[in-house]
């Protein structure tokens, strides 16, 4: 009986980690979509993972800084997250939606100003992705 | 012989089982721990550490997809063997004693003795859930364990699914797709395979001193004996 007790007080922590999770990676896509609508393209590069980040420098030919800056991005607050392992959607009030990557440090976006596209397995069609 | 040497002795199949098992569990986690983190460098993703890897549904999901089949496979077994033989197995009852068989064959109710389980002797609903209790607990671990696979199985795939950037399945879109079933059946398929072969081998094998055979000398025709 008290196995019982701790295996359902482990998946209530284990479930709570995922909501407060979610909300992690909900304040990291939008502190990017803030960042690039201050024009601060240094905070916003750093939300970017590693290669999302060189994808972007690559398609555009330019420094990060730069590139992210000339997205069409649109949407301020979060209006749904979900996690799922180590990767996490969330999607954004104007119609957006961001995939993120959990890195040691935290959430990284790997996909943004991505829109569902007509079809159950068609992928989201992403402004920046790597 | 002290007592903990007599209880190891008169257990030992479940407790060889048993070790067994969690050797293969742990050898299992680690093996299964190496290939997530493989997945991860691929796709450029940190790696987890191994606590994250026994509460992911990635493990979940690799374990229970293979319980599932376990139980039912048992589960099965005992419920086709009451009603269906197998004309020289010993696994199987003798021709004619199809179905659940009499009163006083099973020993219940009035023809129970003193010793036989309480339930056994109680008579009405206590002696119809005794009756069918290995089947009942057989069937309810196989249907847990079947659930746990569908939902961790579409954590698992809703988490390969972002990485796609494709959107996550709700559960019952998950319980439609063709990467559940197939989980669900190549672990069904192999355990049908086993038992029925397991059926009809030991009517014309042998392996002396498993109760699983006959006795080396038995005919191939006799049924349900043992040695």
């Amino acid at each position: 009986m008290r196995a019982l007790l701790l295996l359902a007080l482990a998946g209530v922590a284990v479930a709570g980690c995922g909501t407060d999770r979610a909300e992690d990676a909900a304040r990291v896509a939008e502190g990017f979509y803030a960042a690039v609508a201050e024009e601060d393209g240094r905070r916003a590069c750093r939300q970017l993972t590693p290669g999302t980040a060189s994808q972007l420098e690559k398609d555009e030919g330019k420094p990060c800084e730069e590139a992210v800056l000339a997205l069409s991005l649109s949407g301020e607050r979060a209006a749904d997250s979900a996690v799922y392992v180590t990767a996490a959607k969330v999607d954004l009030d104007a119609g957006d939606s961001v995939f993120l990557d959990e890195a040691p440090g935290g959430w990284k976006i790997a996909a943004a100003g991505c829109r569902p596209q007509p079809g159950e397995e068609a992928p989201y069609d992403c402004e920046l992705d790597s | 012989m002290t007592r903990l040497r007599r209880v190891a002795r008169d257990n030992g199949l479940t407790l060889f089982f048993l070790g067994l098992f969690l050797a293969a569990l742990a050898f299992q986690s680690l093996a299964g721990w190496q290939d997530v983190n493989n997945e991860q460098l691929r796709h450029q993703s940190p790696e987890i550490s191994f606590g994250r890897y026994l509460v992911s549904s990635e493990f979940g999901v690799a374990m229970l997809e293979n319980w599932q089949s376990e139980y039912l496979q048992f589960m099965l077994y005992i419920l086709a063997t009451v009603w269906l033989i197998q004309r020289g197995s010993p696994e199987s009852k003798e021709p004619g004693a199809e179905g659940r068989e009499s009163d006083e064959r099973q020993k219940i109710g009035s023809h129970a003795s003193s010793r036989s389980p309480r339930w056994a002797r109680a008579g009405g609903l206590r002696t119809a859930v005794f009756s069918n209790s290995l089947l009942i607990v057989m069937g309810l671990i196989w249907l847990a364990s079947w659930v746990g696979q569908s939902i961790t199985g579409r954590v698992a795939y809703n988490a390969e699914r972002l990485g796609h950037a494709q959107a996550p399945m709700d559960y019952m879109q998950y319980i439609g797709t063709a990467d559940f079933w197939e989980r669900t059946l190549q672990n069904w398929q192999s355990e049908f395979l086993a038992v029925g072969s397991m059926a009809i081998f030991a009517v014309y094998l042998r392996q002396r001193g498993s109760p699983e055979s006959k006795p080396v000398g038995a005919t191939h025709e006799a049924t349900g004996s043992t040695g």
